[in-house]
């Protein structure tokens, strides 16, 4: 089932007198329980194709349709309430808030949802528990390691129940034995609850942990496929 | 009301979040409301103190006369001399909230020595009642209102013996025991002339009246303008100066409708100089809570922008979470309201202890204008002092974050997520 799809999807950019057209035509479609890497170098297009895929942006044209509905009129209020519902973000830079603890940073979002007090609670616990943190629930981002605080930020983007997770680049604030750990909870979440997941990355270390492999290159899709299919057609083309 | 109560939290740990800064917005707010309120304690306690003064040495709270004295009877004291004047008295002590009353007949002249004529306003009143309206306490004033500075105080049984304003007496270059003549005008035009012996020296907070004012006995008085049973004004004195408005309005509306052919004045429509001080210092009072008001504006403006620039990539997250815009405003504005409430508080509190201090110590004043004698301020704080403080404190710090509030709804997520 088609969770997302981006049709003929263009976003411009105008940066001074400079004109940008970060993605041009693109069209892809995210079906459930998928875990989708989305590939390419610096300036590809991967962080606005996240970007447009998670409603925080608009496309210059084109359309993104969540379940099938299109998305581009939605009002600001509508679109807030589409992303809060259905949507999880996590993000490079963690993005807790600072004066939360990680368990009020996991709760964050639930506050907003109409569930009493012990749902939340519950659903907290449980967010954590699968990201393996409720020992240290109650403390605060800086007394985290990076690694840990990345999978509180999982535990905040799953504790919705969102349709989706999207993670734009979810590994690159890290070292590789944290990068692999965070990999890992994504890939055990993913095929123990089945919780859809679209990552984006340049780092070729963590790709095997998809299901699906996007690679974008200027703007344009140049390979979609299943994860081995992708990597080693990516593995032929670099010995050749 | 999870969501809000969560937002207040995450406001009450935002607000701390820079120590530093947020002690020194406080310090501002702290600093601010204190000045306001000993500012605007000790304005009120120089209004308070000149009130109660004005009241006690010269007008009362009200003062009934016989219609249109209060505009003609300058120029013609004897056209309007209110008769039957013990019924009269008797009418206006029956009113609830009226203490007691003191009769006053008022009538030019001119007092002679061998050495100097000086022309006077003579008083002719009640002793004992002068002498309580006099001596009672004028706010938080350390003297009397009335002083006898020489000599001693009239005494019915002594029907020459006369008081002189302090200026009036270095005037005709008299001392106790001294004598002097006396000339005035009676009713038939007629002019009369009596001998009188001063028998003390008073002094008020109105240097312009002690330089004219001779008061006597009202019966000497009355013998003197052959005006048996006759005063011109019942100064009336309440036992509270907060209830002079309903009490003139009972009173008005009684003799209105008795047609007693009386009028009944307030202190404050005869007070002309206390009006205009008054109007005074709470006009120069406005500028300052302006200008703190201001200062205020601009601290917790700055304030709020720095947290906001500091915090735009949270607000991003928040968005991207789900908040909406009210979520977001609620926020920044929630800040600005802890800020403004603990500022406030704290101020407040400081003010008020204070003001405590200042007024057990006291604040030593020169004569004021138009006195004669100095003497110790203090700080009277009012509900409305206190109030208005608060009020001006909590509105400047929600009002200066109303702007950075806007900005931060109208950030674009993806630049607020992307935001170094």
């Amino acid at each position: 089932m088609e969770i997302l799809q981006a049709q003929e999807v263009v976003k411009e950019y105008t940066l001074g007198k400079l004109h940008v057209q970060a993605l041009r035509g693109l069209n892809l479609a995210i079906h459930s329980g998928e875990m989708l890497c989305i590939m390419g170098p610096s300036g590809s297009g991967k962080t606005t194709l996240l970007n447009l895929l998670g409603l925080l942006d608009a496309p210059s044209s084109g359309s993104i349709l969540l379940q099938g509905k299109p998305t581009q009129n939605l009002s600001y209020k509508e679109a807030a309430r589409l992303r809060s519902r259905f949507l999880g973000f996590i993000f490079q830079s963690f993005n807790l808030f600072p004066v939360l603890n990680a368990f009020e940073n996991v709760e964050y979002p639930l506050l907003f949802h109409p569930l009493t007090r012990k749902e939340r609670r519950d659903r907290v616990w449980a967010a954590l528990a699968d990201v393996q943190l409720r020992e240290v629930a109650m403390h605060r981002p800086d007394e985290l390691s990076g690694g840990q605080r990345q999978r509180v930020a999982i535990a905040r983007a799953l504790v919705t129940h969102p349709l989706l997770i999207l993670a734009d680049e979810p590994t690159a604030n890290l070292d590789s034995e944290s990068a692999e750990a965070i990999m890992a909870a994504m890939q055990r979440l993913n095929q123990s609850h089945r919780t859809t997941f679209v990552f984006s990355t340049h780092d070729p270390r963590v790709v095997h942990h998809a299901t699906r492999i996007v690679r974008i290159s200027d703007g344009v899709i140049q390979h979609d496929g299943p994860q081995a299919t992708v990597t080693n057609l990516l593995e032929k083309r670099i010995s050749k | 009301m999870t969501g809000l109560k969560r937002l207040l939290q995450i406001s009450w740990r935002n607000v701390f979040r820079n120590k530093r800064r947020s002690f020194l917005t406080l310090m501002i707010l702290v600093l601010g409301c204190t000045g306001l309120i000993l500012v605007g304690g000790f304005f009120q306690n120089l209004m308070d103190g000149y009130r109660e003064q004005f009241i006690h040495s010269q007008t009362g709270h009200l003062q009934v006369n016989r219609a249109g004295y209060f505009k003609m009877g300058a120029s013609a004291p004897l056209d309007y001399l209110m008769p039957d004047a013990e019924t009269v008295r008797r009418q206006v002590e029956a009113f609830p909230g009226v203490d007691y009353t003191v009769p006053r007949l008022k009538f030019g002249g001119m007092a002679s020595t061998e050495n100097a004529s000086v022309a006077v306003l003579a008083v002719g009143t009640d002793a004992a009642a002068e002498r309580k309206m006099g001596s009672a306490k004028a706010g938080n004033v350390a003297h009397s209102s009335t002083r006898i500075v020489a000599g001693q105080d009239l005494d019915p049984s002594d029907g020459e013996g006369v008081l002189l304003g302090r200026g009036l007496a270095e005037a005709l270059n008299v001392t106790v025991g001294d004598r002097l003549t006396f000339l005035t005008t009676r009713r038939a035009g007629a002019i009369d002339g009596s001998e009188m012996r001063v028998r003390g020296v008073f002094e008020t907070i109105a240097k312009d009246f002690d330089d004219r004012a001779m008061k006597l006995n009202l019966a000497a008085a009355q013998k003197l303008l052959d005006a048996p049973d006759q005063v011109h004004s019942f100064l009336v004195l309440l036992k509270e100066t907060s209830l002079t408005e309903a009490t003139q309005e009972a009173f008005r509306s009684r003799f209105l409708r008795d047609k007693a052919g009386l009028e009944v004045l307030s202190w404050e429509e005869q007070g002309l100089f206390y009006r205009q001080s008054k109007e005074m210092l709470l006009r120069i009072y406005s500028v300052i809570q302006l200008i703190i008001c201001v200062i205020f504006v601009f601290s917790i403006a700055n304030t709020l922008n720095m947290a906001l620039f500091e915090r735009i990539r949270e607000f991003g997250t928040m968005m991207a979470i789900g908040n909406g815009r009210p979520t977001i405003f609620m926020t920044i504005f929630l800040e600005a309201a802890i800020l403004g409430a603990l500022g406030s508080a704290l101020g407040l509190a400081a003010g008020v202890g204070l003001a405590h201090l200042i007024s057990a110590i006291g604040i030593e004043m020169p004569p004021p204008p138009q006195s004669s004698s100095g003497y110790f301020a203090m700080i009277s704080l009012t509900p409305r002092l206190t109030g208005d403080t608060l009020a001006i404190s909590m509105s400047a710090c929600l009002f200066s974050a109303l702007w950075p509030a806007f900005r931060a709804t109208r950030f674009r997520i993806v630049h607020a997520l992307g935001y170094v």
